[in-house]
This record gives structure tokens, C-alpha cells and sequence, in this order.
């Protein structure tokens, strides 16, 4: 069974993932300026403002040192899913809507920052692997998008590349 | 020459003596001693040919590029991380130098002709000698490997520095991200080349997706150009025999695309990982792991290698990463985890790694796509625990003020009285979080593959790389894999010329 097969026929996250993409597909309200819409190549603009809100979660950047988690996170993970394999490029896009709209009775992106918190924590620590296979997914997503930016290196102490970036 | 398939406009048929599947440290020794001995090579490598001067030291460019599945590749739970090279030099590009061999009792054990570490002898030395495999100088070790030393030498356990294959090393500590500075002597600078000098056609950007075999003999690979956009350019035919050397997953991935006779089912049933799980110590000095050499010392005291070793099976090592790298590593998310990120210049990190016994399978998906399944067995669960806590212990001799463990729910210790807490913790798959960069296993010697390297149930078809060992090796596998494909190449030489 592939990552994909797994999220699927996990007796739970099947149902849940069906409600969500049910749910998902009728509800409205996710808006991006439209320079972020043009410039997505694989997520929508409802996916795009899920990862947005739980990147800014993950991230959680602290003082004003930090870099701010901003459209540039989100668009670069959009631009690495567009070169991964497309099972695992539809296992995430399934996924954030399973955390849109399995989370409570309210959605993800509505929740204050302390709810979102706090749904990350139940899935971090669920009983269900499935639920610590999501929230690792989104770890690692919202990591490459963030801590690949120069701006923050400074914050970590990291000296970064000896080499300069190449035009382009 | 390497060319890369991306170029071609229409499919192509090319005549050889010997396909070689994969450029890693298995194909590109197997392709350079068959052309040496004048045999018509063509080598297949699924990935591009990235040289050096594109190696940019940057995580976000260099991941997508040089890993499988833009490093995303994981078991089907989603509890191993399972790391493996893409492009011209397989793993060899990307990994870190580490060449030790297998202990005699562990090859010696393996019960097969011509395979053990007596025989092996002398394919080890060429591989040494070519390779440049050196011990790395007590001076040039950083300072997260010298805390490892620190803290094996103050517990009076059993540590050494390692052998590594890098000649003009500057240390700038990018190994895993392909050196800039040429100074890997690996496939990709030294075999390759050789091949290449030697008459070997090397295609990158070339997929391989079936071995046709008639009347039992392996008569030809079918591939297809990878276009830049990864989809399927024109199909590429190679006649000839062939050896798969396109590691443990890639490997038994074709195999099984290819159907090749399998009567009891046991390709890609024997899958090893080398699970392991990083430990991060939080220190008052400057520790800046990311700079120089990043593995050169290791902690052998957990490793055994006998029947009765038990939950002894673990081998310790840095495991320093760039801020990416050390971000995944590192348990927990948001505030708690931005804080710890913060120490990052002050972080030590040890990994944890089974010799295990836990077999997992290869298998294909319905698009035909490798899927890893892995489930990690109650000996190997105690083991990992066993030397993470081995980790915790080296952390606080060296002087770390608390130790960090990649629990699930992250657990953060304050003196070694509570080290318990890990060996008291209940394994589940992603609690804690591991990593695998050595798969291999899925075609081995023995039950598929006869001594000289032969797929059993089909003709003029050999296996030259980490599927072929029967057993776990307990230690990096790249010396062990140069030195198989070396002594594999000799066979497959002999007979091909005959």
C-alpha cells in the first residue's frame, strides 16, 4: 500500500477525508491577492490559504528578528509540490483539507491562533498514526519553505552558503 | 561520454555487451571494469548529471535535485524518511564520505562462497586505493564530532575516528548537499570518468522501466527519457546483458516491473533500512556543527554483531544538518520549537543507528511506483531506544546542559537521572520520528543471487548493489557496495568475454 492507500483506507481518515473534501468543495470564503493566484502552480487558492495558516502555526516566528510567515513560504512549497511524485502531491492537498475541516466545528483557518495550536498538538500526539504521518507532512513542508529564506540565518547564528546565489 | 536523454527528439536503440542500470557505487564500478576490460558499455541513470560547479550549498536547490522523490521518499506509514541518491554518482554525490568496513564475523557469517571477508580482501583494498579512503586527521575533527569523542572517552567506551574518501577537503561542511569543491573522490569523479575514459556511453535523464528477458536470458532494458518537467520523452532500448544497479529500492523496483521469475515471491521481501533517530544536546559553548567535516568520529560500543548482541546494535555518530535539515530533526513545532532552533549554533546532534533485523518489502503500487513498507520489530524498537539513550548518556558526559529526544510529544531532559524516560517510552511508528539513508537487502545474495553475482532464475542478469546483502551490515554501506560490484564486475567480465 503507497503513503496515498494509506491515508485512504485508514477506516477513520477515510471518512474524515471524505467529509472533508465533501465540505471542502461547497464551502467558499478563501481569497489570495491576485498576483499569489496567478503565481500558484499546484495548490488552489483554498489550499493555498489552509497551508498559509498552518505554516504560520508551525513556524511560530517570535520576536521581530524572525521573518514573518508570509505568501513567499507558501509559494515556494507550491513550486516543490509541482516536482514531486503526484500520489504524494495529492496525499498533501487531501491533507489540508482533512485539517480544514476535521479539526472541531469550526474551520482551521477561522480558529484562533490558540485553537490552531492546540489541534496541532491533538495531532501530533494522536493514537493515530495517520494523524502524526499528517502533521510530519506539514513539519517538513512549512520547515523547506521557511528556513531555506537568508533572512533568517541571521536569527539562527548560521553563517549560510559560502557560495552566492546565481542570477535567477 | 554522458549524455543526457532530455536531448533526444525520437526513440533510439543502442547495441552493447552490458547495460548497467544506476551510476551509484555499485553501476559506475561494475561500468568502469567492464569497459576496462573492453567490453561495449552503456550505463542508464534515472537522475541528471549534476557537476560540482551547480552544487549550490543551498538545502531548497539541492534536495529536490539529488534526492529520490525530492526527498520526500518515506515508508508507506510515513515513519521512515528513507534518503536516496538521484542523478550521475547515485548516494555517492550526496553522502558523507564514511567508508569502514563490515567486521570480519559479519561477512563471515553470511555462509556464502567468495564472500567472505578473506575473499572480499582484495576488492576492499582496490576500492581503498582508488577511492583515496584515508583515516581523517584528529585535528580536523569539529567540534560536534569532538564532543562525541568527549563524551565516549570520559564513559570509557569504545570510539575511533573514521575512513573517509575525500582528497582537498576545504570543510566546508556541505557534503550532503554535493561537494563544490570536487573533493568527494566517489563514483561520480573517479568511476564514472574512468568508465567514460574507458568507452562507457553513461545516459542521465534515462529511466529504465522493463529488462526484457527471452528464453530466460536477459536480452535488453527498455527506458525512457525524463523530460525536465518529469514526464516520459522517447523510449530508449539497450541490447545487451544487463546488471541492475540501481540501489536496493530502485533495483527491486525494476525487477518487479519487469516480472522477472520470482518463484517463492522474495524480491524486495527483505528490505533493511538502518533506522535511526537523532538526539540533540544543548551546550553553553559554541558547538557550529554545520561547519567542517560532519561525521569523522563514531561510538562503537552499542554495536555487536553476534547472535546474542541483543539490543547492542546501534551505531553512534554526528549527524549535523543545515537549518532545514536540523528544523526536521528537531522534535515539536511552533513557539517551543522556534526557541530550540534558536540554539542552533549551541546544538550537538548524535544519530542512532540499528543494524536491524526487521525485514520490510519493496512492492509497486498500481501505477508501478516503489512502495516501502516497514514495520519496525519489537528487538530493533529496544535497540533504538537502547542507543538513543546511549546518545543521551555520550550528551551529558560531554556537558550538555539538557538533551533533546524526537519524541512525538517532545521530551526534554534536564540531568542523566532521567534518561529512562526514552527507555521507558512505548515505540509507534513516527514517535520517535527516523530517518533511513541505507536501504538495501531486496535482492540478495543467497536465495536470488548466486556467489558470483548472478540473478538466479534468469541468464546473463546480474545484481551489483546494497540489494545484494543478505543481512543488515550494521555500518555505511558504500565501501561494502563499491567492493561487491567490484568483485561482481570481475565474474561478469569473465563470462561475458567467454
Amino acid at each position: 500500500m503507497n503513503r496515498r492507500g494509506f491515508l485512504r483506507t485508514t477506516a477513520l481518515s477515510a471518512a474524515l477525508l471524505g467529509a472533508a473534501l465533501g465540505v471542502g468543495r461547497r464551502l467558499s470564503g478563501y481569497r489570495v491577492d491576485p498576483d499569489t493566484a496567478q503565481a500558484l502552480r499546484t495548490l488552489s487558492e483554498k489550499e493555498f490559504v489552509i497551508l498559509l495558516a498552518i505554516s504560520r502555526r508551525i513556524l511560530a516566528p517570535d520576536a521581530p528578528d524572525a521573518p514573518p510567515v508570509g505568501p513567499e513560504v507558501v509559494l515556494f512549497i507550491d513550486r516543490y509540490l509541482g516536482g514531486i511524485d503526484e500520489g504524494l502531491r495529492d496525499d498533501v492537498r487531501a491533507l489540508l483539507h482533512l485539517v480544514e475541516h476535521a479539526s472541531g466545528l469550526s474551520r482551521f483557518t477561522r480558529m484562533t491562533a490558540a485553537a490552531q495550536d492546540e489541534v496541532l498538538q491533538t495531532w501530533q500526539a494522536s493514537r493515530l498514526a495517520v494523524r502524526r504521518q499528517g502533521l510530519q507532512a506539514l513539519r517538513s513542508l512549512a520547515f523547506f519553505g521557511y528556513w531555506r529564506d537568508p533572512r533568517t540565518f541571521a536569527m539562527l547564528g548560521y553563517s549560510g552558503p559560502m557560495l552566492p546565489r546565481a542570477p535567477g | 561520454v554522458i549524455r543526457s536523454a532530455q536531448s533526444l527528439s525520437a526513440p533510439i536503440e543502442l547495441e552493447a555487451d552490458l547495460c548497467v542500470v544506476g551510476t551509484g557505487a555499485g553501476g559506475a564500478m561494475v561500468a568502469r571494469e567492464a569497459a576496462r576490460a573492453g567490453l561495449r558499455v552503456v550505463a542508464l541513470e534515472e537522475g541528471a548529471h549534476v557537476p560540482p560547479a551547480n552544487f549550490t550549498q543551498r538545502e531548497d536547490e539541492m534536495i529536490p535535485r539529488l534526492f529520490q522523490d525530492a526527498g520526500g521518499r518515506a515508508t508507506t506509514d510515513g515513519a521512515v524518511t528513507v534518503l536516496g541518491g538521484r542523478g550521475v554518482g547515485g548516494s555517492t554525490v550526496h553522502n558523507t564520505n564514511l567508508c569502514k568496513r563490515p567486521p570480519a564475523e559479519l561477512l563471515d557469517g553470511w555462509g556464502i562462497r567468495g564472500w567472505d571477508a578473506a575473499a572480499l580482501e582484495p576488492h576492499y583494498q582496490v576500492v581503498e586505493r582508488d577511492l583515496a579512503v584515508q583515516r581523517i586527521e584528529e585535528g580536523r575533527l569539529n567540534r560536534n564530532n569532538q564532543i562525541l569523542k568527549r563524551g565516549v572517552e570520559q564513559l570509557g567506551w569504545r570510539g575511533d575516528i573514521l575512513m573517509h574518501n575525500r582528497k582537498g577537503c576545504v570543510g566546508s561542511g556541505f557534503c550532503e548537499l554535493g561537494c563544490a569543491f570536487d573533493a568527494k573522490q566517489n563514483a561520480q569523479k573517479v568511476l564514472v570518468p574512468d568508465a567514460v575514459a574507458a568507452g562507457a556511453t553513461v545516459y542521465a535523464d534515462c529511466r529504465a522501466v522493463k529488462v526484457v528477458v527471452e528464453d530466460g536470458r536477459a536480452t535488453a532494458v527498455r527506458a525512457h527519457a525524463v523530460r525536465a518537467d518529469g514526464r516520459p520523452g522517447p523510449t530508449v532500448t539497450v541490447r545487451g546483458a544487463v546488471c541492475l544497479s540501481g540501489s536496493a529500492v530502485g533495483s527491486a523496483r525494476l525487477a518487479l516491473l519487469s516480472r522477472l521469475p520470482d518463484p517463492e515471491g522474495r524480491i524486495g521481501a527483505s528490505l533493511r533500512l538502518h533506522p535511526s533517530s537523532g538526539v540533540a544536546g544543548v551546550f553553553d559553548e559554541v558547538v557550529e556543527g554545520w561547519n567542517g567535516i560532519p561525521q569523522s568520529y563514531e561510538c562503537t560500543e552499542h554495536l555487536r554483531f553476534d547472535s546474542a548482541a541483543g539490543d547492542r546494535r546501534v551505531w553512534i555518530v554526528p549527524g549535523f544538518a543545515h537549518p532545514i535539515g536540523i528544523a526536521s530533526l528537531l522534535p515539536g513545532f511552533g513557539a517551543a520549537h522556534m526557541r530550540t532552533m534558536r540554539l542552533y549554533p549551541r546544538l550537538a546532534l548524535l544519530i542512532a543507528m540499528v543494524h536491524d533485523r526487521t525485514m520490510g518489502r519493496v512492492s509497486l503500487d498500481r501505477h508501478g511506483r516503489a512502495q516501502l513498507s516497514y514495520a519496525l520489530e519489537p528487538g530493533d524498537q529496544e535497540a533504538l531506544l537502547h542507543g538513543m539513550a546511549a546518545c543521551a548518556r555520550i550528551l551529558f558526559a560531554a556537558g550538555a546542559r539538557t538533551v533533546l529526544v524526537p519524541f512525538a510529544t517532545p521530551l526534554e531532559l534536564r540531568s542523566r537521572d532521567e534518561i529512562g524516560r526514552i527507555l521507558s517510552h512505548r515505540y509507534r511508528p513516527l514517535d520517535p520520528l527516523l530517518a533511513s539513508s541505507h536501504p538495501m537487502g531486496t535482492i540478495p545474495l543467497g536465495t536470488l543471487v548466486d556467489p558470483e553475482g548472478r540473478y538466479r532464475h534468469v541468464r546473463r542478469l546480474w545484481i551489483a548493489d546494497g540489494s545484494l546483502f543478505p543481512t543488515s551490515i550494521g555500518v555505511p554501506p558504500q565501501l561494502t557496495i563499491y567492493a561487491a560490484a567490484h568483485k561482481v564486475a570481475g565474474h561478469l567480465v569473465a563470462e561475458l568475454k567467454s
